[in-house]
């Protein structure tokens, strides 16, 4: 399998070479985190993506299924390319705050954003890149995140939206989701420790999801 | 040692519109069978069946006397496979991606390669898409001969190809024979190249096995039979594939033998077929 993830560093790496120095340096060299985190997924996305992209361009499908490999390695590579990359971008949060003389704990909220958003993101990818190929998947993902995004606000606006014509059912809502944050562990090990098994589970869902596809496909 | 090296039973998959239906396929080991069929008449949709690249719907594939699912790994480490369009990462070197494939082959012998690839002129530094399609077809031959491979599977390998790498190809592909323990299982609508190095041969038309037989069978006891347009009744029941005009008519008869027993065949003209006429006239419209 380590030849697999190998592989998908190797037609990544000047993709990767750029990003890597562009993150190093933003991680550095700059005090504002938060433009930093989002690069950090949206290179973590891309390298996962384009990896599924020259293997869809020179029809590595085929290739890969030429060669005595197991379908469960080639569809598990994909998802140890994705915790490989979580893995780097976990390192060098926790360097930055090392390097800065801060406890890891500053760092925890960015690391458990890189753990449940990257798991969440390849969890429904990498499925659909085995259904459907790497077009599809791309465009999928843009209407799953854009879909995301409108939960998000429209989740905000349908609360303040409540409150201002119906105060009560506002109320309620709004206190339905505090209920739901209080239940969340207060301690941060524990809340990240917490989310790292949710984020383990939902790979294993999709990994077996895929792993079905694959198996039930053809090249 | 199992007697066929290569053993296909009632094999079905069906594609939207298109159906594969009772495929039965044998070759038994140190001989070439050659898989003729017109374009999409489901020569690579059977390869790839072989090759679990596409899931059967029903039957039975044995290769080495072993099922080619559950045996997978085994199978593909003693198969040497290449495709119509020879697939690579095609923006790395032929070197790069040799090192990536000979890692997952239990028996790679580099020295082998490095020796294929002296002997078929590939510069091993250059990226796959600097190569010309002969030379990618010749890359691809190399990686599948590499490791030792007891049976080759080859999809149209010679398609697209200038006469000159053809013919080598073919020569490799005898000398590749001459260990009689190996086979070779090759599809192509270019029937004269089946014709010079294929032992055995298989008609596939729509989806379905329409001949299987040995070449030399085939050549020996099929015939074309021409004669006069009106005398066309009298042999009608035997004929296979009619072409008529108004004058004359053509047609191929399976059993010459038995035919010359039955008829008096003084008035036709006789002549050996090729395995393209018997290929248009075994498809023919009407058989």
């Amino acid at each position: 399998m380590i030849h697999l993830v190998m592989k998908d560093f190797y037609v990544n790496r000047k993709y990767l070479l750029i990003a890597v120095l562009y993150l190093g340096f933003a991680l550095f060299l700059t005090d504002n985190l938060a433009p930093t985190l989002i690069f950090a997924l949206a290179i973590s996305y891309g390298t996962v993506t384009r990896s599924c992209y020259n293997d869809d361009k020179d029809r590595g499908g085929i290739f890969l299924r030429a060669l005595p490999i197991r379908a469960s390695t080639v569809v598990l590579s994909k998802y140890l390319l994705g915790l490989t990359m979580i893995l780097m971008n976990v390192l060098a949060f926790v360097l930055h705050s090392v390097i800065r003389g801060q406890g890891l704990e500053t760092d925890y909220g960015n690391i458990m954003v890189i753990i449940f958003t990257l798991s969440l993101v390849y969890s429904v990818y990498l499925p659909v890149f085995f259904k459907c190929g790497y077009m599809k998947a791309t465009s999928f993902q843009t209407i799953f995140f854009i879909g995301i995004l409108v939960i998000s606000f429209g989740f905000r606006a349908l609360v303040d939206f409540m409150k201002s014509s119906n105060p009560a059912g506002g109320q309620w809502l709004a206190q339905r989701v505090l209920n739901l944050a209080e239940m969340l562990p207060k301690d941060s090990t524990t809340l990240l420790i917490l989310l790292c098994s949710v984020a383990l589970v939902i790979l294993t869902i999709s990994a077996a999801i895929s792993l079905k596809i694959y198996n039930d496909s053809s090249v | 040692m199992e007697d066929n090296i290569l053993e296909i039973r009632g094999l079905s998959k069906s594609y939207g519109d298109f159906r594969l239906s009772e495929v039965n396929i044998s070759l038994t080991r140190g001989y070439i069978m050659g898989f003729i069929g017109a374009n999409g008449a489901g020569k690579t949709t059977t390869i790839k069946l072989i090759m679990n690249m596409v899931k059967k719907d029903s039957g039975e594939i044995k290769v080495f006397g072993r099922d080619h699912v559950k045996d997978e790994l085994y199978i593909k480490n003693k198969v040497g496979y290449v495709s119509e369009q020879p697939v690579f990462y095609e923006n790395e070197t032929v070197a790069w991606n040799v090192n990536f494939a000979k890692k997952f082959y239990d028996r790679w012998d580099h020295a082998l390669f490095e020796e294929l690839l002296i002997k078929f002129k590939i510069d091993k530094f250059k990226k796959i898409n600097q190569l010309s399609k002969g030379m990618k077809m010749k890359t691809a031959l190399a990686i599948a001969l590499s490791h030792h491979p007891e049976l080759l599977i080859l999809d149209e390998p010679t398609s697209g190809l200038d006469p000159i790498v053809r013919d080598e190809l073919l020569g490799i592909l005898m000398e590749f024979i001459q260990d009689e323990n190996k086979s070779v299982f090759f599809s192509s609508h270019i029937t004269s190249d089946i014709e010079k190095i294929g032992d055995y041969v298989t008609f596939i038309d729509k989806g379905k096995i329409i001949l299987s037989e040995e070449k030399d069978t085939i050549l020996e006891e099929w015939k074309i039979v021409k004669g006069d347009a009106i005398q066309v009744d009298n042999y009608k029941q035997d004929l296979i594939g009619i072409e008529q005009t108004k004058s004359y008519f053509k047609a191929l008869v399976k059993d010459f033998h038995a035919f010359k027993a039955k008829y008096d065949i003084s008035s036709l003209v006789i002549e050996k077929p090729s395995l393209d006429d018997i290929l248009l006239h075994l498809t023919k419209k009407g058989n």
